[in-house]
């Protein structure tokens, strides 16, 4: 018994599990990268039932929360705090939304997996802005894919979808 | 033997082994991801196979692999098999061995105890489709073994299913194995068919917790018609996976489920309450694998 337990011991004795979590930027710090100078106004809400049906029926993307934590800027735009599922940890991301509901840009804010991390290349974020809501998210046609990065990029690009589709179901009209 | 394996496996665990991305819930089955371009990994396996018809019988099966990203749909690894048995009074008539790694001419009223060399393996693994990308996963795979007393060429289809945001992961394998193997002091030619499933959900952040499926079916010689089949059995168990930033571990228990079929005298003798045991089948298997990538 003892030298199958030194089999199994060797390696799993080294393993020590890792409360790890990089934060690059703090949600003041995106929205100022995103809107300068403007102020941001809290209009955090919670979805309805209906609305998160029409949500998911437009964007196609299942609606992870319903509590919205979403700011309304000095100069009519919109700056949206979300999460999406990466392989394992969860991806906090911000998309800024231009006062006529087009994307004006994407930031991570926190990613804590040494792979797919690539999503927070300047060049793949910027891939999204000018993007509304009447654009189809799909990896290698509107959307460039990162190979290695796959799963993170399909996470971030079905939640800024969902996003958009967020603002026409529920923000447009405030 | 084991002191040289025990030292391998801590080198293998060494913590300046960097870290990994191909990590897969299920102990047995195989699913579509492959590493990205460039990408590699070193894996290590321990399989535990317990309980034959009589006495006592454990053998456990070491996989020590190197894992590389060739293209970002094609992976190749190489892996090197190796194994440890104890047996007494394992077979149906009382007697220690032969068959299931116990040799011909051992005492049949003793002990038999060895660690030894098996082979060499080069697995290749093509993707057609990705999960995340197409409606389904699709890959291919090939794999040749070689060793003193084994040869084999291995061939999988692999599918691959997501549901829930990826949470929920379904894959299923279908391989066709041909080999020979060194027994009774001549080369038996067998064919294999198996049929994996599994099921696994992210019940929480690095865990996976799934069920895995397993039929087995031997067939004399090379090629699958049903004039030359001997057995077919089936397996079920859970699986359980956890990843972390370094490393991920993963270890699935599979029992034999006593429906057993066996298509020759032989086989049939070798079926005792449902489940069939003789060359390389027992009660219960416990495998765990662990990654690391880099």
């Amino acid at each position: 018994m003892s030298r199958r337990l030194a089999y199994l011991a060797a390696p799993l004795a080294v393993f020590a599990p890792s409360g790890y979590a990089t934060i690059y930027l703090s949600v003041e710090q995106a929205q100022q990268i995103m809107f300068p100078g403007d102020s941001f106004s809290s209009r955090a809400f919670s979805l309805t039932g209906a609305q998160r049906q029409a949500i998911e029926d437009r964007s196609n993307v299942k609606v992870r929360s319903m509590e919205q934590q979403v700011w309304k800027t000095s100069g009519g735009g919109w700056f949206v705090l979300d999460r999406v599922l990466g392989k394992h940890e969860l991806i906090t991301y911000a998309v800024g939304l231009n006062p006529d509901g087009t994307v004006r840009g994407m930031e991570i804010l926190e990613y804590s997996e040494n792979y797919g991390y690539q999503v927070r290349e300047a060049a793949w974020r910027k891939q999204f802005a000018g993007k509304s809501s009447a654009d189809r998210f799909k990896l290698d046609e509107d959307i460039r894919n990162i190979s290695g990065a796959t799963l993170s990029c399909r996470h971030v690009t079905d939640g800024v979808k969902r996003i958009l589709a967020t603002y026409e179901i529920a923000l447009r009209t405030n | 033997m084991s002191k040289k394996l025990i030292v391998l496996a801590i080198l293998l665990s060494s913590p300046w082994m960097p870290a990994l991305a191909g990590d897969s819930p299920f102990g047995y089955v195989y699913t579509t991801d492959t590493h990205s371009k460039g990408k590699s990994e070193v894996e290590q396996w321990f399989t535990q196979r317990r309980g034959q018809s009589n006495g006592d019988y454990s053998a456990w099966q070491f996989r020590t692999e190197f894992e590389y990203g060739v293209t970002d749909n094609l992976q190749t690894s190489l892996y090197a098999n190796y194994d440890r048995v104890s047996a007494f009074r394992n077979r149906a008539d009382g007697t220690t061995g032969p068959g299931a790694f116990v040799p011909d001419g051992v005492d049949p009223n003793a002990r038999y105890s060895k660690s030894f060399f098996e082979s060499i393996s080069n697995e290749w693994i093509y993707r057609l489709l990705s999960p995340y990308k197409d409606p389904i996963g699709l890959a291919l795979y090939v794999e040749p073994t070689y060793g003193a007393k084994k040869r084999e060429l291995e061939g999988k289809l692999i599918l691959q299913k997501n549901f829930i945001d990826d949470r929920l992961v379904w894959a299923a394998n279908l391989t066709a194995a041909i080999e020979k193997e060194r027994f009774h002091g001549e080369w038996e030619k067998e064919s294999e068919l198996e049929f994996t499933t599994g099921l696994a959900y992210q019940f929480a952040n690095h865990w996976h917790g799934g069920v895995e499926y397993r039929n087995h079916r031997g067939y004399e010689g090379f090629g699958f018609a049903n004039s030359k089949r001997l057995y077919s059995t089936n397996f079920i168990g859970p699986s359980i996976h956890y990843a972390d930033k370094s490393w991920w571990v993963t270890a699935t228990w599979l029992r034999q489920m006593g429906n057993a079929s066996g298509y020759t005298d032989s086989a049939r003798d070798d079926i005792i309450g449902g489940r069939l045991y003789g060359e390389h089948h027992e009660r219960n298997e416990l495998r765990v694998k662990v990654g690391f990538n880099f």
